[in-house]
């Protein structure tokens, strides 16, 4: 078991044990602020995120650690000039999962304050939304319409600019 | 107790049984001989030839394997399916039918047991027999960028359900079978009502007909013992080149939800990839082609089917609802507007009341409308910040639709100077000369022309030395 003092444990609601190392702990706020409380010979426990999500912070923050890790090493002659692009890709990627698991990282970046990725997530939800009409919108994200007819239509009405197609 | 390091393994493409043990051998300086490997942390791989191919055992990239050098650690005799551990654990933490002395860690399955959704719960229990996980990944697929973990248990069900028929429908129905299931659902026994194995569902029907109707419950929702039928029923329709599939509530249905398949598109891609897991064969090519696909069909029955129906079937039994926009805080919700143009925020306040009033925030507004124009301004009157982005908007859609072409000069806003004489300038009215020429905007109905006053989309027709700045 390696518990050299570069790595910690974290614990998610589901019981399960992840380890990550320093580098990619210090991506997350929350988890470095509870660090610097509580040392780091004790396993973090994260009530608020569950197992999958966990697995997915945990992919996000490892691989934004290393990124940074190589551009600190060569002065950024490892990374490149497309490295920040490259990363960009990647995140895009990585987003690109059904939108329950997409909620639950928002949620879990937010409650983590791991900033760029609270940041890409929010994004890959807004890009959800652009362009579509609110009749979509409800359909993609399961929204129940709780307007009258009547409220619906002045609605509309005050908001007609915005359905003005080119 | 299971304490659990997770050691990430990149491996080659062709990792045999022998080869991986070789591998968590030297992770954890321990000899291979006494290595004992396990999907599931109960049943021990067993791999008729140890140079045996990982993908036909049936391991994946991504997947969690436990090792443990204790020999006794996996000892259930029945080879059982193994879901992936991280995926929707929470939903199949409650006993389906059988009695709770299953989790224990030494507990035998029943020889001939083919209910296999009671497995389900060994796998988020902690096997105190069980020292160490390990997750091995696969170094082809890492290079994709994406990992494969989530097909994994739609293989499986496949595998398990289709021996040798596999027509087109059946790989489609099985399939979207699996990712309900995956999601937390149960299928329910047609007269019985109760919880069944995964490989009922084609007993409900034969392949041949054109319907086929399942339904579907949570285990939440079975162990409560409540008295409600409230139930999700799926209704798979084969329809020439496509399979439609119906999902709603049997009682209270509040909506229809409805995927359209496209076999086509669909069918070869699944049995591409069924045959793969079947074969030791690792062609790189075909596994990223029918990847792409079987994703798209992935994420459009999770997004489609089963997200709707089990935030309609969570709503309706009084369970907490599972994670979608409207239960993420005001603040993020905030958030996520904040990152929309302004005629999306305006037509996201139409879906309902609490965006009607989110998007009402006019520090939003004013935010939105310095985007559009580029600066900000400090004199608007008593007009809201979203009338002022309003009026702006539909000024520059007016204006781009009208004008056939334009110049823009840097140093101002979208300012529009025509360099041709046009007959009819606004489109309407199509008079020419006189008042129409001195007053731009005359005619044209307000709120674009003000008869009088410039507008800055709209100049005069003159003639002019577009360099020339006596203009303004």
């Amino acid at each position: 078991m390696a518990s050299s003092s570069k790595t910690i444990t974290v614990v998610s609601s589901d019981g399960d044990e992840f380890e990550m190392t320093m580098k990619a702990a210090e991506q997350s706020k929350l988890i470095t602020h509870m660090l610097d409380e509580f040392g780091v010979s004790d396993k973090v426990p994260l009530y608020n995120v569950n197992s999958e999500t966990m697995a997915k912070v945990m992919e996000y923050c490892k691989k934004h650690a290393d990124h940074e890790a190589a551009k600190e090493e060569d002065g950024g002659a490892a990374i490149g000039a497309g490295g920040e692009e490259e990363l960009k890709k990647w995140d895009d990627e990585f987003l690109k999962v059904e939108n329950g698991l997409l909620f639950n990282i928002i949620l879990a970046a937010n409650y983590l304050e791991i900033k760029s990725l609270l940041d890409s997530s929010c994004q890959a939800v807004a890009d959800m939304i652009k362009g579509k009409t609110p009749e979509q919108i409800r359909e993609i994200f399961n929204i129940k319409n709780d307007f009258t007819p009547e409220e619906e239509a002045k609605l509309r009405s005050e908001n007609e600019w915005a359905f003005q197609e080119d | 107790m299971a304490s659990a390091v997770t050691h990430r393994l990149a491996a080659g493409g062709r990792e045999t049984k022998s080869n991986s043990k070789e591998t968590v051998s030297r992770a954890i300086s321990a000899p291979s001989s006494s290595l004992h490997l396990s999907l599931n942390r109960k049943d021990e791989i067993n791999a008729s030839s140890p140079e045996e191919s990982l993908h036909s055992i049936g391991i994946a990239s991504g997947d969690l394997v436990f090792y443990s050098l204790n020999s006794n650690a996996f000892i259930s005799e029945i080879p059982l399916v193994h879901k992936p551990g991280p995926s929707e654990a929470k939903h199949t933490d409650h006993i389906m039918q059988k009695t709770p002395n299953q989790h224990s860690s030494e507990g035998q399955m029943e020889a001939g047991e083919t209910d296999v959704m009671a497995d389900d719960i060994a796998d988020s229990e902690q096997q105190p027999a069980v020292s160490e996980s390990m997750e091995i990944v696969d170094g082809s697929v890492e290079v994709m960028g994406k990992r494969d973990s989530e097909p994994s248990f739609v293989k499986r069900v496949l595998r398990e359900t289709l021996s040798s028929d596999r027509n087109d429908v059946k790989l489609l129905v099985v399939s979207i079978h699996a990712i309900i299931l995956e999601s937390g659902f149960v299928l329910l026994d047609r007269v019985s009502g109760m919880a069944v194995g995964y490989s009922n569902i084609l007993d409900h029907g034969p392949s041949t007909t054109s319907t086929l109707s399942v339904r579907y419950s949570l285990p939440e929702i079975l162990t409560n013992g409540s008295d409600s039928t409230e139930t999700v029923v799926l209704k798979f329709q084969n329809l020439g080149h496509f399979v439609n599939v119906y999902g709603s509530l049997s009682v209270g249905g509040s909506g229809l939800c409805r995927v359209v398949i496209d076999k086509r598109k669909f069918a070869p891609a699944l049995g591409l990839m069924l045959a793969k897991s079947d074969s030791n064969d690792n062609k790189i090519s075909s596994v990223y082609t029918h990847e792409k696909e079987v994703f798209e069909l992935w994420k459009m029955v999770k997004d489609g089917l089963a997200l709707p129906l089990l935030i309609d079937l969570c709503e309706k039994s009084g369970l907490g609802s599972p994670p979608c926009f409207m239960r993420l805080p005001t603040e993020l919700k905030l958030k996520v507007l904040e990152y929309l143009h302004g005629v999306d925020i305006a037509r996201i306040a139409c879906t309902y009341s609490e965006m009607r009033y989110l998007s009402s925030n006019d520090d939003l507004w004013k935010q939105k409308y310095e985007e559009l124009v580029g600066q900000k301004k400090l004199e608007l009157g008593n007009k809201s910040y979203k009338a002022w982005f309003a009026r702006e908007w539909v000024a520059m859609q007016h204006s781009k639709r009208h004008l056939d072409r334009a110049i823009v000069i840097p140093n101002h806003n979208p300012t529009y100077y025509r360099i041709r004489r046009d007959p009819s300038p606004f489109g309407i009215p199509s008079m020419v000369g006189g008042d129409y020429d001195r007053i731009p905007g005359f005619g044209v109905p307000s709120p674009l022309g003000q008869p009088g006053l410039p507008h800055p989309a709209f100049q005069p027709r003159r003639r002019f030395h577009p360099m020339c700045d006596l203009h303004d």
